[in-house]
This record gives structure tokens, C-alpha cells and sequence, in this order.
């Protein structure tokens, strides 16, 4: 079988990792304050650990302010403007797809989603075949088989409540950001997995059905945790665009190794980045962390970052297991007024713990794409490895292009090493392609995907041949 | 630790007469509205606060005209010189310079203010000599005092330079020095900065260069021993097209804090930066540097590249390092790197099977590390006795 034809089997049979979660279709008013908590943890049936959880970030949350370090520019957020609960919305069905913006449906093709995926995507009610209910129900029984629990955070707090409350919030404390604040106060829900010991997980694990799901991604919660022994692959978001009227995404991710684990995380988000004049857009605010707790265990990050309007997000190790081991694959894009501030953190506590950065911004139109990252080796932290590289490449000279690595270490027998460059897509390069009858768009394409393909090679299957196409629509329209 | 300069340190501060007492005047009201710098602020983050307080706790070194100044080994303040080579500038041009030449925002850069509200040793000079010049400033030094000092250098067209500056600390004193150099264009000149502490003493330095067109300036640095020490570098290419080096080393032992700040920004196109900074930490030491480049869009063609290499010797000593890059011009190669390491095991095992014990063979890998530096500096270094140790690998 060759790969294209691999690829395209996985993406017609997608559907088959989802689950539907049922909200009552109510509304709460606007504004947040305890009464609303005490609502949406009411309306969620949640047990009381759960609602003090929610009420004790409240109060934090109220008394943080929002962060301004990064310099960021957008407009101030007024969050008693926001319905913190929302049931899915009554959206008006279309009933085929010509009533979709024909604009819409020229980028589905391009990236080559099949027709019935267009359909569910653009909001076109879809026929029987894509009942997402009874296709989750199989593919449930299969994890259940290797006693894998892949649920809704909602789910998770009801059937395993002492599991959520040894987990919840241990990587990423209640107060340590304001947005992680305001997501631990009000978060909607999310999904929960548990990988128990020694088990290697039969299949990919995908939220993307849960996000394009109707019900809001706005304040999604996510937890993983590995036991010994056991590892899981996890994909979030898809190469689609996606369009949501709301505008803060705050969400909060966790992942826990114990020894012997690993977890990988694979991201691509395509979130609606605003028009060409930096109108609309989301802003995708997000922690994600992860906690490499067991001797030897291994987390690795691989994000393609290519929407939201800004977007503004470090996913993290704290590598506190001996010779455990870190790593972060990233490729950010941006195009127009796009802001993207992204990077890692890489906490080195144990010994022998090794970690990889390797991330690459592209920076094309009026768009600013920061690195910002922090390699810290503690005093306990003997024999701490780290490598990082951070490229980026800029497209017309308009674009930013930033790098702010801070490496701070303590230890003697450690070693550090971090390279960094910038530049632009080299004339010589683009002449010896042209010459070749390669138009420059196709051109600067092909050598974006190669200068790209460290972070490629690290994504999964389904991922990284969408990745290609997902970047060429992108920069559409800037050479020249 | 949300403080402020007290009113009563303020003006107990001797006042100056004369051109400068307006801008001595503006910087003490900023002084004493506003906070000492604080945690939260990224430039202090790392900084030992509570060391930079007890900086005003001393009394104002109040001796004046002590910055002593040799232009090719002869005393050119005693004498007062003025001669086709090199002149004195009067106030009042030397206030134009500094309004046309503001790189530094005074209101936000701390070390500058404080030079302006306190100082009272302040020398202004013009190059104008196209033959190689060397020029050796000794900054006063005082026990138990804050000296202060701000030399302004105005090189003129075709000059060539070298210029050779000498801080010294003695137990519980502290510096604020500040440097201005105005670099015309097809001018070199070679900046030299030997700054050598003691266990308490503290170091607040700004070097603030501004380069035309051609021009070409190289800055090396040393620091060692001292409390606290901060150098902030700012250099601009105001048209581009110059080209700049800068190297530091700062070789940190016992609880000392040395730390380097820089800045450079390309106004204009096609400039040129090397820079390389090494730190070598022992005891239970904190070397900091902190380094920013920004090619905003006008400075096409620029090549930049900064490195930072440093060696921890001690279990106990900590490194932080963090080079930065802002770009916005897209036909530029920029580059920088960081490493932090201790000595490689493969280089002491290669000297020892060479015969060479192992504590030679450390000196020898440090040697070679520091000579790297200290070779770029513009002076005959064997006048300076304390960095023998340095150059001498065989002690």
C-alpha cells in the first residue's frame, strides 16, 4: 500500500474515534461570578471536590491580572462578556453544500477532505452512515478490550472521581497563569484518557471529532495519564479550518508519565486566524504541560501552528523522573496580521533527564512569530542534556521574526547547547527551482516543507502529509 | 521589596552648576518618583536586588576631576592638553551631541539615570588624528564610596583609535560609570574594558555607542570579582553599513554576580555584528548575560551573529543565558547560539595522556578559553598584573 493511499483510508475512516457527549441545550446568562460556577457545576452533576476546585481557581483568578509580558496587542477582553456554559448551539442546518461559501469548500479541496467530511465540517446535516454515536460505541469496545479509558473530562469525573482528583490540576496548579485560572474555574469540558500499566494503546487517540463537534472547545480541559510501562499516542485538532465565534480560547492540558511511559501529543490547529486585515480571528491562550513524574519516561510535543489570530502557548516537560526525557517538535506559521508566541519549556529536575527542542517559525506578510523558550537545569539535575535548535525564515519584509531563549543552569556535569538562525528563502535556491520550470509559488513551497521536515518527520502519518499542503495553502498569495 | 531612592539621599547629593544641571536635575526627579527596579522587570530579573540597594547606602565619593586620562601614555587631564590630536569639548556642545545622539531612553534605563543624578566627574573629548591614537582611562576609585564617572568620546572622521578603560574595586566601594562614544564614519576604534573587583565591591557601567556610516568599533570586555556587576551595552548602527565586534569575558568566583546586558539595533542597512560573550562560573558564582539584536526593516543585508559559551566549574554556580533576536527585515542572516558546559572530559584526557597533569591541563583548556578574549583586548596587558594568572597557564 503506499502511503497516500494509507493516508487517505485513515482520513475516510476518521470518524470512528469520536464520542458524543450530551449537553442539555440550556443557557446561562453572560458574566462570570460563584453563582455561575456553582451553576455550571450543578448543570455538570459534578461532586463536591470538583465544584471547590472550581470555586477556589475563581477566587485566585479574580485576584490575578492578566499578563502583559508578551507584548502581544490585542484588545482588552471583556470577561463578563462571555457565556462561560454553553449547551450545543442551535445552528441553522444547511441542507447541501451549495449553500456553503464556495470559498470555504476551494480550501477543503485543496487539502483533499473527503466530500462527506466537508459536509459535517461546513455544517450540512449528514446522512446515517457518519452516526457518530454508534461508530464511537465500536470503537470504545475495542480500547475497553486493553482496559484504555478515552472519555469526556465530564465522563471521566463522574465514573472515576478519585482518579480526577488525584490528577486534576497537579501539573498545572490552579493559579499558575491567569488563563489557566479562568480555565480551571469554568472549563466546559474536554477529553480524559488513562493508559494503564503496560499497556501500549492499539490506536491513535484523536480529539478531533470532540472539537468540531458543535459544543464549544472554548475552555477544554485535557488530561492524560500514562501508568508504567504503558504509552499512547494523542492528536488534537485537524489541518480544516476551523470557524468559531468565539474569540478567547483558553485551554489547559495535562499529561502524566509515570516510569517507563511515554505520551505523545501531536497538535495542529487551524483555528480561524481573521481576514487579511487582522479583523476577527480567535485568540488561542493555552497551557499545556506535561509531567514526566516516572524513571524514564518520555513526553514529546509536536505542534503545527498555522491559525488563531494569536496565538500564545508553551508546552512544557517538567522531566522530574531520572533519565526521563523531553522533546519538542513545532513548525509555526504566520501570514497577514497573525501573532504567533510559541515555544517551550524544558524544567530539568532529575538526573540524566535529556531533552529536544527543535522548533521552526515562518513569518510571511505583516505577521509576528516569536520563539520564546526556557531550558532550566536544577542544582540536583546531574548529567542534564539539552539540545535546541530554532529557525526561521522570513517571507516579504513585513514579517517578524523573533527568538527569545532563556537557558539558565546550575549544574556542572549538565550540557547545554542552543543554535538559532533567521533568514530569508535563498535567491540561489529559488532561481535553480525556477529554471527548472517550477513556478515560485510551488517553489517556495517546497523548500518551506524542507525546511520544515525535522518537525514533519516527528508528526503522525495522518498528520504530517496534510502538514505540507495545510502550509502551502497558507502562504498562498505571498510571493510575488 | 517595592522601594524608592529616599528624598533625603537625594538631595543629599552634591549639586552641579553650569550646562549640565539640568539634566542632573530631571534625572533626580525621575529618581525619586520612581521605583529602584524591581524582580518583575525583565531586565532585573535575575539581578540580586538587595546588592544593588546597598549601593546607596554609601556615601558620594565627592573628589573632583579624578578620572585620570593618558593619550599615548601622557597625562592629558593634569596637562590640559588640547592639540591637533585630541581636544576638550566644552559643555554646552557636548549637551548638543547628547540630544541629537539619544539612544538610550532615560526615562526607562535605570543605570543611565543614575549616572546623570549623581555624577560629578565628567570629561568630554574630541579625536581627531588619523594616525592610530591610544588613549588609557582610569576610572577614580574610592573605599567605602559610590565614585562616579561618565566620559564622552566624540571621534571624528578618519580617526583611529584605541581606547583602554581601567575600573577598579577596592573592599565596599561602588562605581557608576557611564561611556558615550560617537564613532563618525571611515573611523576605527578599538575599546578596550578591564573591569577587576573585590569581594564587595559593586559595578554599574553603561557603554552607549553610536556608529556611522564605515565605521568600524570593537568592544572587548572583562569583568571579575566583584559583588555585583553590571555592564549594559547599547550599540546602534545609525545608518547601517558599519561593522562591530564585541567580545566579553567574565570570570565570576566566591558569591559573585557579574552580568552583561547588550543591545544592538541596525538603523540602516548592511551592517555587520560579531559578537561573543564567555563566562566562566566557579564557587557559588552567577553569571548572567543577556543579549539583543534587533534588525528592524530598514536594515536589510545585515549580518548578524552572537554566541555565548559558558563553562560552570563548581556544583554550586549558576548560569544564565539569554541571547536574543527581533527581526523584521527578511533579506538578513542572523544567527546566535548558547552553550553551558563544563570542561570536556575528552580535551583534560587528551592533554593527561600527554603527560600533562590534571590540573595543568585544566589551566591550559581555561587559558585557551579566556585567551580567545583577552588577546582582542588594545593594550599591552602585562601593565595589568592581575591578569597574569590569566595568560600564564604554567602558575
Amino acid at each position: 500500500m503506499t502511503q497516500n493511499s494509507a493516508v487517505s483510508q485513515i482520513l475516510e475512516k476518521s470518524y470512528e474515534y469520536g464520542f458524543l457527549t450530551e449537553i442539555e441545550s440550556e443557557k446561562i446568562p453572560k458574566g462570570i461570578n460563584e453563582s455561575v460556577i456553582k451553576l455550571i457545576s450543578a448543570k455538570k452533576k459534578e461532586p463536591k471536590f470538583l465544584l471547590d476546585f472550581r470555586l477556589k481557581a475563581y477566587s485566585k483568578w479574580k485576584n490575578m491580572k492578566e499578563p502583559k509580558w508578551a507584548d502581544l496587542g490585542y484588545p482588552d477582553i471583556n470577561y463578563q462578556d462571555i457565556i462561560y456554559y454553553s449547551a450545543p448551539k442551535d445552528i441553522d442546518k444547511k441542507n447541501s453544500l451549495d449553500e456553503v461559501d464556495p470559498e470555504i469548500l476551494k480550501t477543503f479541496d485543496k487539502l483533499g477532505i473527503p466530500l462527506n467530511e466537508q459536509k459535517r465540517l461546513s455544517n450540512v446535516a449528514v446522512d446515517a452512515v457518519f452516526d457518530s454515536v454508534s461508530v464511537a460505541t465500536t470503537f470504545k469496545e475495542k480500547l475497553a478490550e486493553d482496559g484504555v479509558i478515552f472519555c469526556s473530562i465530564s465522563e471521566a469525573v463522574q465514573k472515576y472521581p478519585e482518579i480526577i482528583k488525584k490528577y486534576l490540576g497537579k501539573v498545572v496548579p490552579i493559579n499558575d497563569n491567569f488563563f489557566a485560572a479562568l480555565n480551571s474555574a469554568v472549563f466546559s469540558d474536554g477529553s480524559f484518557v488513562l493508559i494503564p500499566k503496560g499497556v501500549t494503546c492499539p490506536m491513535e487517540l484523536s480529539s478531533y471529532f470532540r472539537i468540531n463537534s458543535g459544543d464549544t472547545g472554548q475552555f477544554e480541559r485535557t488530561l492524560i495519564i500514562a501508568e508504567e510501562k504503558s504509552s499512547v499516542s494523542y492528536l488534537e485538532g485537524c489541518t480544516a479550518p476551523m470557524f468559531d465565534t468565539n474569540t478567547l480560547h483558553a485551554a489547559v492540558v495535562e499529561l502524566i508519565a509515570l516510569d517507563d511511559a511515554s505520551i505523545k501529543y501531536s497538535t495542529v490547529q487551524n483555528w480561524y486566524s481573521g481576514d487579511k486585515n487582522g479583523i476577527g480571528g480567535i485568540y488561542n491562550f493555552v497551557t499545556k504541560r506535561g509531567l514526566c513524574k516516572g524513571k524514564r519516561s518520555k513526553i514529546s510535543w509536536s505542534q503545527v501552528e498555522t491559525g488563531s489570530s494569536i496565538t500564545w502557548k508553551y508546552p512544557s516537560c517538567i522531566l522530574k523522573g531520572d533519565s526521563s526525557i523531553g522533546e519538542f517538535y513545532s513548525v509555526a506559521l504566520t501570514n497577514n496580521k497573525q501573532i504567533a508566541d510559541t515555544g517551550t519549556k524544558m524544567l530539568h529536575i532529575g538526573k540524566n533527564t535529556k531533552s529536544t527542542i527543535i522548533s521552526k517559525g515562518i513569518s510571511a506578510g505583516h505577521s509576528k512569530n516569536s520563539y520564546r523558550g526556557l531550558v532550566h537545569i536544577g542544582s540536583e539535575s546531574s548529567g542534564a542534556k539539552n539540545y535546541s535548535q530554532c529557525d526561521s525564515l522570513l517571507i516579504g519584509d513585513n514579517a517578524e521574526a523573533n527568538t527569545y531563549p532563556y537557558i539558565h543552569s546550575q549544574r556542572m556535569n549538565a550540557s547545554i547547547e542552543h543554535e538559532a538562525s533567521t533568514s530569508k528563502i535563498s535567491e540561489d535556491q529559488l532561481f535553480y527551482l525556477k529554471s527548472r520550470g517550477i513556478s515560485s509559488e510551488e517553489a517556495v513551497s517546497m523548500m518551506v516543507s524542507g525546511f520544515c521536515r525535522d518537525v514533519f518527520n516527528k508528526l503522525p502519518m495522518e498528520f504530517a502529509s496534510e502538514a505540507d499542503s495545510l502550509l502551502e495553502l497558507k502562504l498562498e498569495g505571498t510571493i510575488g | 521589596m517595592k522601594e524608592k531612592l529616599t528624598t533625603e539621599w537625594i538631595e543629599s547629593l552634591p549639586k552641579i552648576n553650569g550646562s549640565f544641571s539640568k539634566i542632573q536635575q530631571d534625572a533626580r526627579n525621575f529618581l525619586s518618583e520612581e521605583l529602584l527596579p524591581q524582580k518583575s522587570s525583565e531586565g532585573w530579573r535575575l539581578s540580586n536586588l538587595s546588592r544593588l540597594r546597598d549601593v546607596f547606602k554609601l556615601p558620594i565619593n565627592t573628589t573632583k576631576n579624578s578620572i585620570q586620562i593618558f593619550l599615548n601614555s601622557e597625562d592629558i587631564v593634569k596637562a590640559d592638553i588640547s592639540n591637533e590630536t585630541i581636544e576638550r569639548i566644552n559643555d554646552d556642545d557636548v549637551i548638543k551631541y547628547l540630544s541629537d545622539n539619544n539612544l538610550i531612553n532615560q526615562s526607562s534605563n535605570f543605570l543611565a539615570t543614575l549616572n546623570n543624578a549623581i555624577n560629578n566627574n565628567l570629561i568630554a573629548l574630541k579625536l581627531k588624528s588619523k594616525e592610530i591614537q591610544s588613549l588609557e582611562i582610569v576610572i577614580p576609585n574610592s573605599k567605602k564610596e559610590l565614585s562616579t564617572s561618565r566620559v564622552i568620546l566624540i571621534v571624528e572622521e578618519g580617526a583611529s583609535l584605541e581606547i583602554l578603560e581601567v575600573i577598579k574595586g577596592s573592599e565596599f566601594s561602588a562605581h557608576s560609570h557611564l561611556i558615550d562614544i560617537f564613532i563618525e564614519g571611515d573611523s576605527t576604534v578599538n575599546h578596550g574594558l578591564l573591569a577587576v573587583g573585590e569581594s564587595s565591591s559593586k559595578l554599574l557601567t553603561t557603554i552607549s555607542i553610536r556608529q556611522k556610516e564605515k565605521s568600524n568599533y570593537s568592544l572587548t570586555c572583562f569583568q571579575e570579582g566583584w559583588s555585583l556587576s553590571r555592564i549594559e551595552q547599547y550599540v546602534n548602527q545609525l545608518d547601517g553599513n558599519a561593522s562591530t565586534q564585541i567580545n566579553g569575558l567574565q570570570v565570576s568566583n566566591n558569591q559573585n554576580q557579574l552580568a552583561t546586558h547588550s543591545l544592538i539595533r541596525f538603523d540602516g542597512p548592511g551592517g555587520n555584528l560579531n559578537q561573543i560573550q564567555k563566562s566562566i562560573s566557579d564557587d557559588q558564582s552567577h553569571s548572567i548575560f543577556s543579549g539583543s539584536i534587533e534588525v528592524p526593516k530598514i536594515a536589510q543585508k545585515t549580518q548578524a551573529s552572537q554566541l555565548s559559551k559558558n563553562l560552570i566549574l563548581s556544583s554550586q554556580a549558576k548560569v544564565d543565558t539569554s541571547p536574543q533576536l527581533k527581526i523584521v527585515a527578511d533579506d538578513v542572516k542572523c544567527n546566535h547560539g548558547a552553550t553551558i558546559s563544563q570542561l570536556e572530559k575528552e580535551e583534560i584526557f587528551y592533554l593527561q595522556s600527554r603527560g600533562i597533569d590534571k590540573k595543568r591541563a585544566n589551566n591550559l583548556i581555561l587559558n585557551g578559553f579566556c585567551k580567545d578574549i583577552l588577546n582582542l583586548l588594545p593594550c599591552n596587558l602585562e601593565k595589568w598584573s592581575y591578569l597574569s594568572k590569566y595568560l600564564n597557564p604554567i602558575n
